[in-house]
């Protein structure tokens, strides 16, 4: 008896043996992951191979993920439903799979009131660490295929660009330092980026008639330089900024990875540039700053 | 029979005349038909030349040339106005927007005539009006709210109808046209494209003018999708085709007492990816005028402000909040998930002689991430004093501090003082204003948790005299004379500038011409190099060529020769550039 109980175990062994020898998962998720959940299905993000080894067995196969979410706890705060999970096919060989396969984003039951809130005002994750897990499912028996949940953690970062903190917003400068030295600062990206960052410093002229916004959308800056390692910058502008009528400029502070890629930012076409802010440089300016858009007597206003 | 065509012939001629006299009556009660307005053609020549050429050190930093033209008459016939605002350029030289200086690029497209018609440079607008009604054609800048729609140039058609107390307005149009991705080889460059995107708005309230203002704004702005052929999906890759909807609801008020207030509360709902699938587990559709996907979100802001004006004085306080997902296509700029308050006054006190003017916020950012909140205090204070006809004295304070929370962040804080008196005094052929600024800075950057401190200690001083003949009233000059230092730590790096300018202007009123030109010297020693120096000379003429007609010209030398901060390699020591820099401009008048 004891002899066929051990012949039992050797052949389950075997089973499970060749089962995990049929498909390989494997789950790459970048650093950090994508900033809105709905950018999970480029391919940039990271990718799922399912590797199927079915010798002799050319027909396809049918499964489902099963994607668990776990915060920096351990706790699982989304689970998908099975019942409702999209099914692929799979076939002998590898198939690649985007993220937002594995994330089923549509299917999760997310169990955090707060992270629900999150998303649904955001797109986001809260900024956190996380792990995502996924099995694959037989869609037939909903058996799993995967001898093991296949675990990644994440990073989640949620970056907030730099605000533009001198010259402010609706000021206007002396001319006669102007002309020579213009000193421009903002705060840093937060969080910190662990990978370095760039800051590209733009400067446009707002020409008469034009509006501020219309100056940073049309003209040619006027000062276009990168700066590396501090949020901080003396222009010399060696410009005559002692006309009759004043002068007007638009600046901002676009903030890029070491590749030059923007960091993410709310409108994609905006390439990472924070909120921009407008200063005026006049060399007849009123003392008493009673209203600071009208500090130039000359015919600019800002 | 004679006698009787006589007598008609009186009469008619009389009737003519009343009629005549009526109309010259009318005519100089209210003018049926007028011009206002300007037209003109500006040009503006650049260029620069290095010496040596290679390898390439300065950048042109102005387009070789710039032509804009500007046609601005307001056509008036009774309560009917017809405001064309014109104001264009054939050329193309977008950085901020697509294509981002791309158009440059060695074969790269030719704006057609839509991207020439929607370009954010370009004003082709016309504002016919009768009464109480205006129809908006062509480009516009439309301001609803602060937290709807403001600063973006639209092309496209739409009203704006006033009767009695109710608002109506509506506009339609293009404020982003599309480009196709290109890439370039030689030399490496790529750009992503840009879908063409759509904002319709509309309002409706009620408004008393200068009294009070109701209302609710709807703005929906939508990407064609369809409208970029191949977008870009690698490294860098095409933003997605996205939609946006806002709903806000203003309230503005001022009363005789001098109270003044505004409230408005928005919600966006925004949808990053169009193409994403859907529906939305977590957000409803919000027919008809958005439908959500997995790429949606929906968010909420909210600012307050009121205050109370005086003769005197002035005080106000305001706040601010936009959620995390708040987002207008309208504004595209701003910076959400973020809450500000300030505190603003202005006052006079001793006799009427001393103004001041200060305010303080602080603003918090990543506001719904409640450990990671990012802190920033804002404080000015600007105290102006008159103390007698000759003497006054200006002091400036403004501080402020950004932080972010835990152990592992970055602090900025900076301080800045200024002091500027100033002196006239007169004698019997002369007066003389001296002017003295004196500002002082100190800017640290704290990077946790290596402490790693950068610090800037900066001192600015600017003495300036303008003299004043009384016998020779054409004449007007100045000289001024700077200095800046700045010590950076802890990499040491000591920054000097000194910089002397004169100017001199005279006007010759029988020509109605004046000439007027700047001398300009600059040193610039950055440690441990050798010092730049700079000279920049400008000479210009406004002249009255008739009553309507002006012509204003400047040109623009710019000499800068480099230390060795640019060696190696050796052939830029004492590398220069020369800029020239060419302002013409043609001005006319309508009306009187």
């Amino acid at each position: 008896m004891n002899k066929i109980y051990f012949f039992i175990l050797i052949v389950i062994c075997l089973n499970n043996h060749s089962a995990s020898a049929q498909l390989a998962v494997t789950l790459n998720i970048s650093y950090p992951a994508p900033t809105y959940l709905s950018e999970w299905n480029n391919s940039r993000s990271g990718i799922v191979t399912v590797i199927l080894n079915s010798a002799g067995q050319q027909e396809a196969t049918l499964i489902k993920f099963r994607t668990q979410l776990q915060n920096s706890n351990g706790d699982i705060i989304a689970t998908s439903n099975d019942g409702t999970a999209r099914v692929y096919t799979i076939r002998s060989g590898a198939t690649s799979f985007t993220l937002d396969k594995a994330l089923q984003l549509e299917n999760l039951q997310f169990v955090d009131g707060g992270i629900i809130n999150r998303i649904q005002t955001s797109g986001k994750l809260p900024a956190d660490n996380y792990t995502l897990c996924i099995e694959l499912l037989s869609s037939v028996s909903g058996i799993s295929l995967t001898k093991l949940p296949v675990c990644r953690p994440f990073v989640q970062i949620n970056y907030q660009l730099p605000y533009l903190l001198s010259p402010t917003d609706k000021v206007w400068l002396d001319a006669n330092v102007a002309q020579s030295l213009i000193t421009f600062r903002w705060s840093s990206l937060v969080p910190i980026s662990r990978e370095g960052i760039l800051y590209h410093l733009q400067v446009w002229e707002i020409l008469p008639g034009q509006e501020p916004m219309q100056a940073l959308r049309g003209n040619q800056p006027i000062l276009d330089t990168q700066i590396r390692g501090t949020t901080q910058y003396f222009w010399r502008p060696q410009l005559n900024l002692k006309d009759d009528s004043g002068h007007l400029f638009i600046w901002t502070v676009q903030t890029l990875d070491l590749k030059g890629i923007p960091v993410p930012s709310t409108d994609e076409n905006n390439q990472g540039r924070s909120e921009p802010r407008v200063f005026g440089v006049c060399d007849q300016l009123k003392q008493d700053k009673a209203d600071p858009g009208e500090d130039c007597s000359k015919e600019r206003k800002l | 029979m004679k006698k009787q065509m006589q007598y008609l012939s009186i009469k008619r001629g009389a009737a003519v005349l009343f009629l005549l006299q009526a109309l010259f009556v009318n005519g100089q009660e209210t003018p049926k038909f007028s011009i206002t307005g300007n037209m003109g053609v500006s040009y503006e020549g650049y260029s620069v030349t290095t010496n040596p050429t290679t390898p390439s050190f300065f950048t042109p930093r102005k387009p070789t040339t710039l032509i804009r033209f500007t046609f601005q008459p307001v056509i008036s016939f009774g309560e009917f106005k017809l405001p064309f605002n014109f104001n264009f350029t054939p050329l193309r030289n977008n950085f901020g927007s697509p294509p981002y200086g791309f158009g440059n690029l060695p074969g790269f497209p030719k704006q057609n005539f839509k991207q020439w018609l929607t370009n954010p440079i370009n004003t082709l607008g016309l504002n016919p009006s009768y009464k109480w009604a205006q129809i908006q054609l062509g480009t516009q800048f439309i301001k609803y709210s602060d937290l709807s729609t403001g600063d973006l140039a639209i092309f496209g058609y739409g009203f704006s109808l006033k009767p009695g107390k109710i608002r109506l307005k509506y506009f339609s149009g293009v404020s982003q046209q599309s480009y196709q991705p290109f890439v370039s080889l030689v030399p490496p460059a790529t750009f992503v494209g840009a879908y063409k995107r759509t904002v319709t708005m509309g309002q409706i309230g009620f408004e008393q003018e200068g009294k009070y203002f109701a209302g609710f704004n709807l703005v929906k702005s939508h990407d064609d999708a369809g409208s970029i052929t191949a977008p870009l999906t690698g490294i860098p890759s095409t933003p997605k085709p996205a939609e946006n909807f806002v709903l806000s609801f203003v309230t503005r008020f001022n009363t005789e007492k001098g109270w003044y207030g505004l409230t408005e509360i928005g919600t966006t709902i925004s949808t990053r990816d169009i193409t994403a699938p859907g529906p939305n587990p977590l957000l409803k559709n919000f027919k008809p005028y958005i439908s959500t996907n997995l790429s949606s979100f929906r968010d909420h802001a909210a600012q307050i402000g009121f205050g109370k004006k005086g003769k005197q004085w002035d005080i106000g306080v305001s706040t601010k909040w936009l959620g995390a997902g708040y987002y207008t296509m309208g504004y595209s700029f701003v910076q959400n998930d973020r809450l500000d308050y300030t505190l603003n006054t202005r006052f006079n006190t001793w006799k009427k002689k001393m103004n001041v003017v200060a305010s303080i916020g602080e603003r918090f950012g990543n506001w719904s991430n409640v450990s990671g909140r990012t802190k920033q205090l804002i404080a000015n204070t600007n105290i102006y004093t008159q103390f007698n006809e000759h003497f006054s004295l200006n002091a400036n304070y403004n501080n402020f501090g950004f932080q972010t929370p835990g152990l592992t962040g970055i602090k900025n804080v900076g301080n800045d003082l200024g002091i500027n008196p100033a002196y006239n005094w007169n004698s019997s052929t002369m007066s003389n204003l001296l002017s003295l600024t004196y500002n002082w800075s100190k800017y640290d950057e704290t990077v946790f948790p290596a402490n790693t401190l950068t610090s800037n200690n900066s001192q600015t001083a600017l003495l300036m005299y303008v003299p004043t003949f009384f016998d020779k009233p054409n004449i007007s000059t100045d000289f001024s004379a700077m200095y800046f230092k700045n010590i950076s730590r802890p990499i040491m790096t000591n920054l000097k500038i000194y910089t002397f300018s004169s100017s001199l202007g005279y006007h010759f009123p029988k020509q109605r011409l004046k000439l007027k030109g700047q001398l300009q010297y600059n040193i610039t020693t950055i440690n441990p190099f050798t010092s730049s120096k700079n000279v920049m000379a400008t000479m210009g003429a406004d002249w009255n060529l008739s009553e309507k007609l002006s012509w204003n010209t400047s040109m623009t030398a710019n000499l800068f020769k480099y230390g060795n901060e640019l060696a190696p390699p050796a052939t830029l020591d004492g590398a220069r550039y020369m800029e020239s820099m060419l302002k013409t401009a043609l001005l006319y008048k309508f009306g009187n």
